[in-house]
């Protein structure tokens, strides 16, 4: 939560920023309340509600951003968290965020919260995209039609936010214009309808009795549940089986509509179709044979810059780390303390922190690619091959948003409304390389595949991407039998990303990456230091230390794959976050400060080769991504059931796997 | 078809020939051939590389069978050829800011040579056909991302 403050406070006002999904409530949202909540350039990027506060002209306005929904019937669970916090938690103000360019889908919505009758006020978004199309919108015609104050906005450029907050401090302190669609043929049945939930003092207190009537022809289940225990119940739910209920939604919808199209032609001019940059680039990065290919050739040079452009500054960062160590080293005692701060702490954080450069540019260009509105195409492309492997378009979107983290990614599900298609895609998502596991590609490609590095990082996405898809088929035939549900995307236009937006995602990206250096992967390495120390006297991490025994233990398990104890540990302890097996091998190889001494220890251990190592890559791939991953899987499903099944899957595929790698590629080039 | 789009399909014409041509040549490469001609053309044999060349060349070969949103082919294409220019030439800059930094004896003997590739010099060629049509490929027509 966050807050701006212009003058002291008063008046409290609770507004509801709602709309459709992907014209811009987010940016809105920051621009308000100066949060920094996470934009993107598709639908879907808000799952939950969230809050900010602003002092505006003596009122305190509670600002609650809430995930995009066409309709106020919601399909999906992040739909329902808009509807029924508009429904039930009663906002002064209903602040419907517009998309000016699309008008006629945007409206719908419109309609819908009219007939709810909250004070409302619509801010005309995105109105520079219609503009530099020459179209333009007449406010004033739409004010008075509607009824409600109308405010052009830019969000993105912080354009029309003091008119805004003006309009929504006069709503809410006035009564709603009383406007309402006329449904023709079906006012009688409206009326009827209203008569009977009126006779209940109680809900026709609370909700409009009109709009409830409405939602009921609309076979609302939100509203059907609310009446269902009512006695009102017996009078209505015998009038509804006697109706044609799909007959009368589509004449709901189609007066609706007839009511938009006035609108449109009333408020704006020239807004008739034209083929916008936008079409005409979609006629080629989306195009049937070229539309793949293209993603993989740009994601590949996203992994060669990833790699190689960070080189130099992970040089630096290293031989600063490496200074660092050898002061300590020499200046600190007694002992066990230098050996703490040099091995354990210098050596496994900075081990961490030396990735910082690659985390910054795959930020960087992941935040390019999503603002840009290029991975919406992504999602689109993939939906052919999602149907195929029994998922519906939609999953794609998680799938890709798991590149960064598998935590928000995992969450962003709740846009996939049918149960199956959603708990299909969690159990995919883990396998999509999130930025945690690039430290340990990097290392081992660096060490063992220099030459390539770039192209084995950008195999490890593959192999994650094959094995998510392998996982949902699996899924899909043998467990959750059925068809995917249908899916339409609406494509957003593709806009020029903006230094502050891709700037704000990115350093978001890093400060979490350092302070998760500075939290659970120090404790990680100091963990290991300290077992690699113990008991007293014995030689740090040599075949006597806790460490060595622990790691011992597991050394069967993982010989098949070709991997030693260290390895074992280091695996064990990449549980708990993903970064700790670099950490945890710095500190098990002993390589003091420096990743380079690492890399050395590494090659020059006999153990270790290009196959086993490609084995060790994949192997960190696969299994859980992180501790904190499980939690949200269960969050999600809220099953201990598909949670284990998701952990225990997970290891089994990357030891089958890398198992393979090992048993077939070392007799081979081993 | 205006003047302008002729010539625009004739450029597109030539950058997919040799788009195409230099990615067959990388794919030879990559596959062991180890000719002197491939070297005197800075082909490094890279199958990724390659796979880059002959995506673009083959979306500027569409746009020769496209009638009527050919252009767009070619513009994209071009765009592609921009955007991998700019890739490689990041990552020369990386090995010569290694090089300042660190000195020669860190960079075992790297020289702006070791990056040239087909894909840098005919980027510079996507970039003059960039120049020529600027006003068809600029991105001030989008619209700017949310902040």
């Amino acid at each position: 939560m966050s807050e701006v403050t212009d003058e002291g406070a008063k008046k409290a006002i609770r507004v509801a920023l709602c709309g459709n999904p992907n014209v811009g409530k987010s940016s809105l949202f920051n621009a308000l309340t100066g949060s920094r909540q996470h934009v993107g350039n598709w639908p879907g990027v808000t799952v939950e509600r969230k809050s900010g506060y602003r002092n505006y002209r003596g009122h305190r306005i509670e600002i609650v951003d809430l995930p995009g929904t066409y309709s106020l019937i919601a399909s999906a669970k992040d739909e329902e968290v808009a509807t029924r916090y508009i429904i039930e938690e009663d906002p002064d103000v209903v602040l419907q965020v517009v998309d000016s360019s699309n008008l006629e889908r945007n409206l719908y919505l419109t309609m819908q919260l009219m007939e709810f009758g909250k004070p409302m006020v619509l801010a005309m978004n995105m109105s520079d995209i219609t503009e530099e199309r020459g179209d333009s919108l007449d406010l004033d015609a739409l004010k008075r039609f509607l009824g409600t104050p109308a405010v052009r906005t830019v969000a993105s450029q912080g354009i029309g936010l003091e008119d805004l907050l003006d309009a929504v401090v006069g709503a809410a302190t006035k009564p709603p214009a009383d406007r309402r669609v006329g449904y023709g043929e079906l006012e009688a049945t409206i009326s009827d309808l209203r008569e009977m939930i009126d006779k209940d003092g109680e809900i026709s207190s609370r909700f409009s009795s009109r709009w409830m009537a409405t939602r009921l022809i609309e076979n609302d289940s939100y509203v059907r549940r609310l009446l269902s225990d009512r006695s009102i119940w017996q009078d209505i739910e015998p009038y509804l089986s006697r109706m044609d209920r799909e007959e009368s939604e589509m004449d709901l919808a189609d007066s609706r509509y007839s009511v938009i199209d006035e609108v449109v032609v009333l408020s704006c001019r020239r807004c008739k179709p034209k083929r916008s940059v936008s079409d005409n680039m979609d006629r080629v990065l989306v195009h049937k044979y070229l539309g793949i290919p293209i993603f993989l050739i740009l994601l590949w040079g996203a992994f060669e810059l990833t790699f190689s452009a960070a080189t130099p500054f992970m040089d630096l960062i290293d031989s600063g780390f490496a200074e660092l160590g050898t002061w300590v080293a020499d200046n600190v005692q007694p002992d066990w303390l230098a050996s703490l701060m040099a091995d354990g702490i210098i050596g496994g954080v900075g081990s961490v922190l030396i990735f910082l450069p690659n985390i910054i540019i795959m930020f960087l260009i992941l935040g390019i690619l999503e603002d840009s509105g290029y991975l919406a195409r992504v999602a689109f492309l993939m939906d052919r091959l999602m149907n195929r492997i029994g998922l519906q378009g939609k999953s794609a979107i998680p799938l890709l948003m798991g590149f960064g983290c598998n935590i928000p990614a995992i969450m962003a599900t709740r846009s996939i409304d049918d149960r199956k298609d959603r708990l299909i895609t969690i159990m995919a998502t883990p396998f999509m390389s999130c930025s945690a596991r690039l430290p340990v590609f990097i290392l081992f490609a660096g060490a063992f595949f220099s030459h390539m590095a770039g192209t084995i990082i950008f195999m490890m996405y593959m192999i994650g991407i094959v094995v998510a898809i392998v996982t949902a088929k699996l899924l899909r035939t043998f467990v959750f039998k059925g068809e995917p549900s249908a899916f339409i995307m609406e494509l957003p236009p593709y806009r020029l990303p903006t230094i502050r937006s891709v700037g704000v995602h990115t350093w978001d990206r890093a400060y979490m990456y350092v302070r998760k250096a500075g939290t659970i992967i120090l404790l990680g390495v100091v963990a290991i230091w300290a077992l690699a120390s113990l008991p007293f006297g014995v030689e740090y991490g040599g075949e006597d230390s806790w460490i060595a025994i622990i790691g011992k233990v597991f050394e069967p398990l993982v010989e098949p794959l070709g991997f030693d104890w260290r390895i074992a540990v280091a695996l064990l302890f990449g549980f708990i976050a993903k970064e700790i097996v670099v950490g945890g091998l710095m500190t098990l190889y002993g390589a003091g400060e420096s990743e380079d001494a690492l890399t050395d220890a590494l090659k020059a251990d006999g153990s270790l080769n290009q196959v086993n190592a490609f084995g060790l890559m994949t192997f960190s791939l696969l299994y859980m991504p992180c501790v904190a991953a499980a939690g949200v899987i269960w969050g999600e499903t809220r099953s201990w059931k598909w949670t284990l099944f998701s952990v225990a899957y997970g290891i089994a595929i990357a030891y089958v796997i890398a198992l393979l790698i090992w048993q077939i590629g070392g007799p081979l080039f081993g | 078809m205006s003047k302008d789009d002729r010539y625009l399909t004739t450029f597109g014409g030539l950058l997919a020939f040799l788009y195409l041509a230099f990615g067959v040549f990388e794919a030879i490469g990559g596959i062991g051939y180890d000719g002197e001609w491939l070297g005197a053309l800075c082909v490094q044999g890279n199958v990724m590389d390659a796979f880059v060349l002959l995506v673009i060349g083959a979306v500027f070969a569409f746009g020769l069978r496209e009638r009527r949103d050919g252009s767009a082919f070619m513009l994209i294409g071009m765009a592609l050829g921009i955007v991998f220019l700019a890739i490689y030439l990041v990552l020369m800059g990386a090995n010569a800011l290694g090089l300042l930094i660190f000195g020669s004896e860190h960079m075992e003997g790297w020289t702006a040579m070791d990056s040239m590739r087909p894909g840098l010099y005919l980027g510079i060629l996507a970039t003059v056909g960039g120049c020529i049509w600027r006003r068809r490929l600029s991105p001030s027509r989008l619209s700017r991302a949310g902040a």
